[in-house]
């Protein structure tokens, strides 16, 4: 390795009672990527978060081109060229694509709107990144263009290092391989990059260097070329192995209908039509994949299936035979919903983590009869859950704030998942930010719910995870769903059908 | 002509709910919601009328209104953003600080003689030739000093909050300061500087009522006028226009007030005083919806 350019010793750092990184050594250097490996909860984001300074280490030593560097803010950190592209994106989301641009510029004086907007379409094309229409507002984009406003954020002034949190947790295939040769490009001219994952396959595409962090401290680190795929894993989750079971087993056991939509169309208020005529149907028993890049309507199909009606919604939901007209009644009839985005509509934050385990409404009512909670039973209980959950760490009275983001997402499963009275389950991209092992429990729940008889319709990005779960794949593109002609149709085609290429 | 001096009252009495609500809006755009805007209107109040009746200079008056008002904000913010007050509490001690102080205060300095209080005022400034116009003449162009900076502030303020990088960072602040903080803007001076521009133009507003709606000063002077200036916030749902609007509408309804009052109905007077109160719950109860409200209002720095 050439003189690093970010040099890191005996870092240190605790969240009160939580130990997330403890003596890690890091160190990257310009014209390399630098994949920083690692379970959830192992301390990734926390040592991102320490090399662009947002937040201050409690021991150790960085340095800076050279240079002792204790970074007081992000800002700080910015300006010395570091840039991130956080996992939970910093965007407002009030404000349009080319304001929170205009923000990331450091914008003073009077602001043209037709200016801006020209400059940041611009700005867009130089650095190759698709963002669309600037005037749109964050709140009303997908989960997977956030991200592209987000890395356009970090590009404005071409970073020295760029430091990216789980980049891929919500592109598809075709979307990654933008984002890798995008990144290609910029170690090529130069720039030092730390990506933040737990795939091994991006290791393998894209890695120079990698470090592997297990439990806030540091396992391995050395060239990409020194690891294979397997001794990674084995640094990553310790001494388990991962197992791979195949869906497709269930065509047999499917039976009658359970969740069925009907001529579902939406259209937005800008007058794009989001949701075009869906009708699906998945049967009891039955895993339906429904796969797609991210805004291609899954949020909005997603909604309208939990029952939820938003304003203009044409067609119809049924449960069981029983039209839904709101999300008490499709929980009422035995529906759980897992959200893609389990900061705004999954948790809250402020509340302990057993506190959150009991916010699905039948639950409360089961754990209250007469309207009090006895909480050293809900405690019990919910360390029982956590435990099963695999959830990190599994102290009940913890906010769920503190947990790292797979483990928040595993604490929404672990609410969802484990009720009582299950018919049905839509779960939107429910691996998400995962690990391998968090994935693979995941998935194993999936299907047992299924096995068990429940619907389950899954909302994926991943082709692995298309290929691990469904019995029945359908493909959404543009509002519209697309039926393959297997039930079961190889990788390739789903993967060109979710772009839009007729198969 | 009665239509005339009733709109021009109205105008007049429509001032000091402006400058507070302008003021408190810049504020809870930024994502901190002060309550003490009534406290802080008192101590306004209060400071104009000492400083007018030491000096006789009424102008002497409003610049010790708004030296007041931005001390005022400042112990706000020193105590919400560097000591880690809650803004309610903070608030509603600022609310109760400024009444029991200009309270004693006034009772120890200005009201030993017994006689009322009778200050001097700020002066009508009629623009040359558009005062003359008719009927708009009178309403708008004949009014103090105040009357017509409160009006400027109007498009000043909404043209900084929508048209400036300045206003952008103030919003974003106000709507996720996390992510303004991982831009490096610093969420704390932000909202520093807001508070202490929103404590001047709330001082300001108190000067107004002690030296041009009334020219006296009696303890509780303002009368919940702050109180009226946060629902007007709501009202204008965090627009500088629509806070205008509100205002206007508090200031017509007490311009109106003094006219039955002076038509002397039959009905106790007490009926009209509450006329602008009641109007501003009414109007507040159908012109529901917070779906403009800063997303961080009221939280901590984060």
């Amino acid at each position: 390795m050439s003189a690093p350019l970010l040099e890191a010793t005996g870092l240190r750092k605790r969240f009160g009672p939580v130990t997330a990184l403890e003596g890690v050594d890091f160190a990257c250097a310009a014209g390399e990527v630098h994949a920083l490996l690692g379970e959830n909860g192992a301390g990734k984001s926390t040592l991102a978060s320490l090399i662009t300074g947002l937040v201050r280490p409690d021991g150790g030593e960085m340095r800076w081109r050279g240079e002792s560097a204790v970074w007081r803010s992000a800002g700080q950190a910015r300006g010395e060229g570091i840039s991130m592209v956080h996992q939970h994106f910093m965007l407002v989301p009030t404000l349009s694509i080319a304001e929170n641009v205009a923000l990331a510029r450091r914008d003073l004086g009077l602001l043209d709107r037709e200016r801006l907007h020209a400059e940041v379409r611009t700005l867009a094309a130089e650095r190759r990144v698709d963002i669309g229409d600037p005037s749109r507002r964050i709140e009303d984009l997908a989960v997977g263009e956030q991200q592209r406003v987000e890395i356009l954020k970090a590009l404005v002034v071409p970073p020295a290092l760029l430091v990216l949190d789980e980049p891929t947790a919500v592109l598809v295939p075709s979307e990654v391989r933008d984002l890798f040769s995008l990144l290609r490009s910029l170690v090529d001219g130069g720039t030092a990059i730390v990506i933040v994952t737990h795939k091994l396959a991006e290791v393998e595409a894209l890695a120079d260097r990698v470090t592997v962090l297990r439990r806030g401290r540091l396992v391995g680190t050395g060239p990409a070329s020194d690891f294979d795929a397997s001794a990674l894993a084995r640094l990553m989750v310790g001494e388990r192995t991962r197992t791979s079971v195949a869906g497709g087993d269930a065509a047999a056991r499917a039976g009658a209908v359970v969740l069925e939509a009907r001529g579902l169309s939406w259209t937005d208020r800008s007058g794009g039509r989001r949701l075009d005529d869906v009708s699906l149907a998945v049967r009891e028993g039955e895993i339906l994949v429904v796969a797609g890049v991210e805004g291609n309507g899954q949020s909005e199909l997603a909604a309208a299936l939990a029952g939820e009606r938003a304003e203009g919604l044409e067609g119809e939901v049924k449960l069981c035979g029983r039209s839904i007209a709101s999300p008490a009644e499709a929980r009422a009839a035995g529906l759980a919903v897992v959200p893609a985005d389990r900061r705004r509509d999954g948790l809250v934050s402020e509340l302990a983590l057993w506190e959150n385990l009991l916010l699905a409404r039948d639950r409360i009512e089961s754990a209250a009869p007469r309207g009090w909670l006895r909480p050293s039973e809900q405690r019990a209980s919910a360390r029982a859950s956590l435990e099963e959950f695999h959830v990190r760490p599994a102290d009940p009275d913890l906010p769920a704030a503190a947990l790292s983001g797979g483990n928040q997402q595993r604490l929404v499963l672990a609410r969802e998942l484990s009720r009582e009275g299950l018919r049905a389950v839509v779960a939107a991209t429910p691996t998400r930010g995962l690990d391998l092992v968090a994935t693979e429990g995941v998935h194993d729940r999936i299907r047992g719910l299924a096995r068990g008889g429940a619907a389950v319709l899954v909302f994926s990005t991943d082709l692995d995870e298309v290929e691990a779960l469904a019995d029945r794949i359908l493909v959404l593109f543009r509002g519209r769903i697309v039926v393959p002609e297997a039930a079961r149709p190889e990788r390739a085609v789903v993967g060109r059908l979710m772009a839009g290429v007729a198969a | 002509m009665v239509l005339e001096s009733f709109l021009a009252a109205g105008l007049l009495l429509a001032t000091p709910i402006l400058l507070a609500a302008l003021g408190e809006l810049l504020v809870e755009r930024t994502g901190v919601l002060n309550i003490g805007v009534e406290g802080t209107m008192l101590a306004g109040a209060f400071a104009a009328a000492l400083a007018a009746s030491a000096s006789g200079d009424a102008g002497l008056g409003a610049l010790a209104a708004v030296g007041m008002g931005v001390a005022v904000a400042a112990l706000f913010a020193g105590a919400t953003l560097f000591l880690g007050a809650d803004q309610i509490i903070a608030g509603a001690a600022i609310n109760l600080l400024a009444l029991g102080a200009t309270g004693t205060l006034y009772r120890a300095l200005l009201g030993g003689t017994g006689a009322p209080l009778l200050l001097p005022s700020l002066p009508p400034l009629p623009v040359p030739l558009l005062a003359d116009l008719p009927f708009v003449g009178r309403i708008f162009f004949s009014q103090n000093a105040v009357v017509y900076l409160a009006i400027v502030v109007v498009p000043i303020l909404a043209a900084l909050l929508s048209r400036t990088g300045l206003g952008l960072r103030l919003r974003a602040i106000g709507d996720h300061p996390a992510a303004a903080s991982s831009l490096g803007y610093s969420v704390r001076a932000h909202r520093f500087w807001a508070t202490l521009v929103g404590g001047a133009l709330g001082g300001l507003g108190g000067a107004t009522l002690t030296l041009a709606a009334t020219n006296t000063f009696v303890e509780g002077i303002t009368a919940g006028r702050g109180f009226v200036a946060l629902a007007v916030v709501v009202f204008g749902r965090w627009s500088p226009w629509g806070a205008l609007a509100g205002a206007l509408l508090f200031g017509l309804a007490s311009a109106l007030q003094f006219q039955l009052q002076a038509a002397a109905l039959s009905i106790p007077y007490q009926a009209f005083l509450m006329l602008p109160y009641v109007l501003t719950l009414l109007v507040l109860v159908v012109s529901r919806g917070s779906a403009s409200a800063p997303r961080a209002l009221g939280t901590r720095e984060s």
